[in-house]
């Protein structure tokens, strides 16, 4: 008998004995109430809040700050007659000569206005810019020192990875302990929220300056700090607007979710399109909030020049001419009392997108209605009950630590175990159930979906330079939006959730896929045509497995994008994590927020480190 | 004062062991005559430069030719202290570059010493003029006064009209241009070259090398030039080094080391040079009288250089030294046992 076979019977001898003398579900009394010592810290900080010194000296200075920047940029932009933004915004671009660009971005502006939610998008835009302009302030000095010190990097990044994966609701719960209810622990929890990419990105840039340039500067005789701020910064320019860039897209994304605490604006609107069940709305407001990163978005790109672009400047005089007559056009049109936006089309725009979706569902309810069932009650249901009943819980603990072994081998193993056996010390194992088999379903599905599409645009480059666009905008909605239309169409329940998190997480998939197979090396594909191979052979033969590790990478990417769905999937009805996590925010027992933040990080910690280790795994060997 | 005067740089026992941890066993280790590979086995440390001594005098043009994993990247970064030394001197004028501080490190390459890199170095956010001026401006050199400089080693380099470029709006050749006037411009004693050229392809490769050797004809700067071209090496140098395993296999002027290759090492490379353009007249002379009428030819010229006279004079050419004196004969039979030689 060989080895193998000796290893795989043993497995199977192990798993069997476990199953019989083990005892299904995780063994509630186990509960090592991590929720105590959060409710015991509520009660505490309900009868300090006035007069301990981390109130009056640290926090409520903080609040008093950022609430002074973000009334004074409302009220700023509010006071500015309403064609004065647009025009300021075409000037920008413009002035780079391009003018189509510029155009669109000016009816970007106007969007909001347009469908009837300008103050909302006013004070979306306050919140956003004061939080972005925060990161920035934290971000790029915290970036650089990162960048230069190896030992501050070591501790940040576990720091960072944490912040990403905990869920927005749960860390939201300290935020609100310490701050309250309204604009400014919404713009701090945005601050946490989208700070890790300015961070990386600053850093990223910083270390990615070629050795040789610093080199250069050294043997010049350049001081450390004649070298930062004449070589290393000016190169990482253009990472650093990068860093800007996602920053304000990760504050968009949370608009939503930041409503939960008073937040305002666009977010509340669509939180209330979700509640009125109108998708029409819903798509019509949330395109205001893609507008509306898509202005942020380019004016802050044209703002910074790249190293080494040529364009004309313009001429002083035009410059001075220009801004004294949009001050003289903004002083007048203030005293003419032209603030308000002057038309709304309203909801015009929003009743056919309702009308076509209901006739969608009424017309193919012959099939979503069976989807529905069997995702229920054949799929999650039985996988449920497999999980948490039929199954010894101390057999799943050995299964995930043999599969991890398998893969990663034994530090990942004990990894899993433990992590597996911490879920359930934190009392939340069956709700971990339900959202790991809500995960796992979603997950195959959008394998399913993103690899043959993705796959198929790798050798197609025009084409997917046409979805391109497509692509970018469903990554800039806002993930509830998405939930709204198959709310409608599935009914409550853990479905429209799943859906949702599939069409979320399709397009970096699709995106990482493509990528993969567009940039396997040339010469390996030439090589096997001249070999005589067809297309087929040259693809599952050559590009498939050479872009596998692309491929993997692009299963994580949509795993972690499902499980930051858990919390919308909450919202509508998918239960699990998700749903106790809104509860503890909105609730009295916000204790429960951090059984559940515990599991949840735990839980995407698992899957990450597995499936980057299978990418590690299957890349072949490095070149020497 | 230590040191020879009239060396402009000294080198003596410098090593280098990249690794965790205390380096001396691995130092023990080399000493005792174990290889590279040992030792990365035993201690999981590489000894990247192994005991290297050797002396530049003034205007020299010294050349280190090794492979890649030779160490000689590693030993140039060793000289400017761009990667600190495990131990060794480096006298510079007498004084060891390895026990200056930060900023008396920092004075000596402001002003005396100047790198170019093998893939440029240039900074790609400035203009090629500001890119030149960089060395002055952190100097601190008023703005008109180092841009005159500039400008002025812009047309040494050949790049007039190219002040306002960015570096990445020129080609290869170009680039290494404005790499090697951002050296000069700081006017320094000393020039270190890593690799300069190996990134160009082979004629502008040449065309630099040209270029370099007009430069230094009027320059008389001291020049270490790294490579891993025995070709350019043998064009370039006064004397070459042949670096092997983080050690010198052989020193010697590129004569030397052709005619008489120290290691089987060394011979891999000299067996592709063609020896009658390296080799001179004197190395194949021999003792003897030439009869009366004989053509008479320097010791110093390249063998290359007589072959048509041998072709038509049957018998023996008078070699004769700088001042005219004869010291000797050379034959046919002389010169073709010698490029006999380079077929085995």
């Amino acid at each position: 008998m060989s080895k193998r076979i000796r290893t795989a019977v043993a497995g199977v001898v192990v798993l069997l004995t476990l199953q019989i003398y083990g005892s299904g579900g995780f063994p509630s009394s186990w509960n090592i109430g991590l929720s105590e010592p959060i409710n015991s810290w509520q009660s505490w900080i309900r009868t300090n809040r006035d007069n301990h010194w981390l109130f009056t000296f640290i926090l409520n200075p903080i609040t008093w700050i950022v609430d002074l920047g973000l009334e004074f940029t409302e009220s700023f932009i509010g006071w500015l007659p309403w064609f004065i933004p647009p025009i300021v915004v075409f000037a920008i671009i413009a002035r780079r000569g391009k003018f189509v660009m510029a155009g669109f971005a000016a009816f970007a502006v106007i969007y909001p206005g347009l469908v009837g939610v300008w103050q909302e998008s006013i004070e979306t835009i306050s919140l956003m810019a004061v939080s972005v302009g925060i990161c920035i302030l934290l971000g790029v000095p915290i970036g650089v020192w990162t960048a230069l010190n190896k030992r501050a990097e070591s501790i940040l990044r576990p720091i960072l990875d944490a912040m990403q994966t905990v869920p927005a609701t749960v860390y939201l719960i300290p935020i609100v302990l310490l701050f309250g209810i309204g604009k400014v622990p919404a713009a701090i929890a945005t601050v946490i929220y989208a700070l890790p990419p300015m961070i990386r990105l600053t850093s990223l840039g910083v270390q990615q300056v070629p050795r040789s340039a610093i080199e250069a500067g050294q043997m010049f005789g350049a001081t450390k700090r004649q070298i930062l701020s004449r070589i290393q910064l000016p190169l990482a320019v253009p990472s650093i607007v990068a860093g800007i860039n996602q920053t304000v897209m990760m504050a968009l994304g949370i608009v939503v979710i930041a409503t939960l605490v008073g937040a305002g604006g666009l977010g509340q609107e669509i939180n209330q399109t979700v509640r009125q069940l109108s998708p029409g709305r819903g798509l019509v407001v949330s395109l205001a909030v893609v507008a509306v990163a898509f202005v942020l978005d380019r004016v802050s790109m044209s703002l910074v020049s790249e190293p080494g672009s040529t364009y004309k400047r313009l001429p002083r005089n035009v410059i001075i001419v220009a801004i004294v007559t949009l001050v003289v056009a903004t002083v007048i049109g203030h005293i003419a009392g032209w603030n308000e936006f002057p038309i709304s089309y309203g909801t015009s725009f929003a009743d056919p997108i309702d009308t076509a979706v209901n006739w969608f569902r009424d017309t193919f309810s012959f099939i979503t209605r069976p989807f529905n069932d069997f995702i229920v009650r054949d799929v999650l249901i039985r996988a449920q009950n497999l999980l948490n009943n039929s199954l010894s819980w101390q057999l799943i603990v050995a299964a995930a630590m043999m599969l991890s072994f398998f893969v990663a081998g034994w530090k990942m193993a004990v990894t899993t175990a433990l992590g597996i056996m911490a879920i359930g010390l934190t009392g939340r194992w069956t709700d971990s159930v339900d959202t790991l088999t809500q995960t796992i379903v979603a997950v195959a599905l959008s394998i399913a979906i993103a690899l043959p599409i993705g796959v198929w645009l790798g050798r197609r480059p025009r084409a997917e330079a046409a979805l391109s666009p497509i692509l970018d905008s469903l990554q800039t909605i806002p993930p509830l939006i998405y939930a709204i239309p198959f709310v409608m169409i599935f009914t409550v329940g853990p479905v429209p959730g799943v859906v949702a998190a599939v069409v979320y997480a399709i397009p970096p998939g699709i995106r990482l896929t493509s990528l993969g197979i567009r940039q396997v090396n040339k010469e390996s594909i030439e090589a096997a045509t001249t070999f005589g191979a067809t297309d087929r052979q040259v693809l599952w033969g050559v590009r498939i497995p050479l872009a596998m590790p692309s491929i993997i990478l692009a299963i994580n990417q949509m795993v972690m994008m499902v499980l930051a769905m858990a919390i919308i999937a909450g919202m509508v009805g998918g239960g699990g994590l998700g749903y106790r996590s809104i509860e503890a925010l909105t609730g009295a027992n916000k204790g429960l927020g951090a059984e559940v933040g515990v599991a949840i990080v735990i839980m995407a910690t698992i899957l990450d480190r597995l499936t980057q280790a299978t990418a590690k795994r299957l890349q072949a060997p490095a070149a020497i | 004062m230590p040191g020879d005067a009239l060396n402009a740089i000294e080198v003596r026992n410098v090593w280098k062991v990249f690794g965790q941890g205390s380096p001396d066993e691995a130092v023990a280790l080399a000493k005792a005559g174990s290889t590279r590979q040992d030792i990365i086995t035993s201690t999981d440390q590489t000894v990247a430069v192994r005991d290297v001594s050797f002396s530049v005098a003034r205007g020299e043009t010294f050349v280190v030719m090794g492979l890649s994993g030779s160490g000689k990247s590693t030993l140039i970064r060793c000289l400017s202290r761009l990667i600190e030394p495990t131990s060794g001197e480096v006298l510079l004028n007498g004084e060891n570059l390895l026990a200056m501080s930060d900023d008396e490190l920092r004075e000596i390459r402001r002003g005396k010493i100047s790198m170019v890199f093998q893939h440029f170095g240039l900074f790609p956010h400035r203009k090629v003029i500001d890119n030149i001026a960089y060395g002055l401006e952190v100097q601190r050199v008023d703005k008109a006064t180092r841009l005159a400089r500039a400008t002025e080693v812009l047309n040494i380099v050949g790049l007039n009209g190219w002040a306002d470029r960015y570096p990445q709006q020129l080609s290869g050749g170009m680039q290494q241009r404005v790499g090697l006037a951002r050296a000069l411009a700081v006017d320094p004693e000393i020039l270190l070259f890593d690799e300069p050229f190996s990134a160009l392809d082979p004629l502008i490769r040449k065309e630099m090398q040209d270029e370099l050797i007009r430069l230094q004809k009027t320059m008389q700067r001291t020049i270490i030039f790294i490579t891993h071209d025995f070709a350019e090496a043998l064009r370039l140098g006064d004397r070459i080094a042949i670096m092997k395993d983080g050690s010198f296999d052989q020193v010697g002027t590129p004569e030397e080391i052709v005619s008489n290759p120290a290691t089987p090492y060394v011979r891999e490379f000299v067996n592709d040079v063609p020896r009658a353009k390296v080799l001179s007249v004197g190395s194949v002379t021999v003792s003897g009288t030439a009869p009366e009428g004989a053509r008479s030819v320097s010791a110093s010229s390249r063998i290359e250089t007589i072959i048509p006279l041998l072709l038509d004079n049957d018998g023996v050419l008078r070699v004769v030294d700088d001042n005219g004196v004869a010291i000797g004969v050379v034959n046919r039979h002389n010169v073709a046992s010698m490029l006999q030689a380079e077929q085995q």
